[in-house]
């Protein structure tokens, strides 16, 4: 068995103090070491009467029963969270609770104009997010009855009710294919205008139609979040 | 208080996973010391102990369902007692000016003269030399304080409350080697501390 030539270290003497010496060590060797070394056996002394002085503190009292009351089960085991959601979760201890309940009060009470304003802006949003659904809806919905020369302008007078005085009304009165593209959620004039001269050749007219119809159904898939933002909003 | 048998406490525990809290009430009943102990030894206040105890029993009645067979349900307890007396201290060190004088103790130095003539002739004198003063309780408990939250969390459940270095892992969410580790550096520093109040211990106590 080989002595340590150097002094123990209070983590292996701790160790031997409670026989937790791990098997890659020599504990042997530490044990050889500490009945030689006189400076190891006086810390390791140290560390026992430490130890020792620990374990004889009494219990405290018991100031009460924790026992729950009977009526806890129902509402309380129901969500069944792990102990490390519940550590997240704020403690009913009074005073934490106290305070954060008036930190809650106060923030609220700080952020009250600025919800007002919020409020005031999602209702125009709104109203304008509806007059926009209303007018792709009346487009769609006009789709099937008119003939297809008929449903390009309609889709014109969709984007003209949509945004008044935008420039989508000048591209609406270029001939028919430009103002399909203009109708679409993004208006765009200058790639209207663009589009309408090359558009000239037009495909078929049963073509031109079924492609009409498609963009509105995919516009007003389009619109479809955009309307349940609003009315988030609004709400 | 009798010991629980390890399978009736299975079935009590069983028993609580399905909500039933007259069972729970059991198990509180057979642990509530050491978790209270635990809590206390942490913190250092017996009001505040009490108010986590008890937070910490809730959060377990409603946690129970994870816990799982096999491994020990002290361990397991503490843990969650442990935890919310970890979070307790962190909240008040991040809000020092709301309450916790108590727990923080920094008022006028005390004066040991009345505790030293305690000490000196309570432990001697007493047919159980276990028993500590209340002054040298309070000592350890300052001593205590002093170390980071897990040394003292590996100290208080291993040195005071006896868990075995598995159970001290499992309550911690740690291996073996880490809970050596913060032991070992947890007696350390409280040897240091008890060192510098070296004239308050009872001589059979007196580190050398």
């Amino acid at each position: 068995m080989s002595q340590l030539d150097r002094h123990l270290t209070t983590e292996q003497l701790s160790a031997l103090l409670d026989d937790q010496v791990s098997e890659g060590e020599q504990a042997d060797t530490y044990r050889a070491h500490l009945q030689t070394c006189e400076q190891c056996q006086s810390e390791f002394a140290e560390l026992r009467q430490m130890v020792r002085l620990l374990q004889t503190l009494p219990p405290p009292t018991l100031p009460r029963s924790f026992a729950l009351p009977a009526n806890i089960s129902a509402e309380d085991i129901e969500p069944a969270t792990t102990p490390e959601r519940e550590q997240e979760a704020p403690l009913p201890i009074p005073l934490a609770a106290g305070r954060a309940r008036l930190q809650a009060r106060r923030a609220s009470r700080q952020s009250r104009p600025l919800q007002g304003a919020l409020r005031m802006v999602s209702g125009l949003v709104a109203v304008v997010g509806i007059c926009f659904m209303l007018s792709s809806v009346l487009s769609t919905l006009s789709l099937p009855h008119l003939a297809f020369t008929n449903s390009a302008a309609s889709g014109t007078s969709s984007s003209s009710q949509a945004q008044p005085g935008n420039n989508q009304n000048g591209a609406a009165k270029t001939p028919q294919p430009g103002p399909i593209h203009a109708s679409g959620t993004r208006p765009v004039p200058t790639r209207v205008s663009g589009v309408a001269p090359n558009a000239k050749p037009a495909p078929t007219p049963l073509q031109l139609c079924s492609q009409l119809r498609q963009q509105n159904r995919l516009m007003h898939l389009r619109h479809f979040p955009f309307l349940i933002y609003v009315i988030v909003l609004f709400g | 208080m009798d010991k629980l048998a390890r399978d009736e406490e299975e079935k009590l525990i069983a028993r609580s996973q399905h909500g039933d809290v007259e069972a729970f009430n059991q198990l509180i009943q057979q642990y509530q010391q050491i978790m209270y102990g635990t809590v206390f030894r942490m913190l250092g206040d017996s009001d505040t102990a009490a108010d986590v105890t008890q937070d910490a029993f809730i959060a377990a009645f409603k946690a129970i369902r994870s816990y799982r067979g096999g491994s020990s349900f002290r361990a397991w307890l503490l843990r969650i007692g442990s935890n919310q007396a970890c979070d307790h201290w962190r909240r008040v060190q991040r809000h020092p000016t709301s309450s916790l004088d108590m727990l923080t103790n920094e008022e006028e130095p005390r004066n040991f003269s009345a505790l030293e003539t305690l000490i000196l002739t309570g432990p001697e004198g007493n047919p159980e030399e276990a028993m500590l003063t209340m002054e040298l309780q309070e000592i350890i408990q300052r001593g205590l304080r002093e170390l980071p939250l897990e040394q003292r969390t590996a100290v208080v459940l291993y040195d005071i409350q006896g868990l075995s270095y598995e159970e001290v892992a499992q309550a911690m969410e740690t291996n073996l080697g880490t809970v050596r580790s913060r032991l070992s550096r947890g007696r350390a520093r409280m040897r240091t501390y008890l060192q510098q109040h070296q004239e308050l211990l009872p001589r059979n106590y007196r580190l050398t």
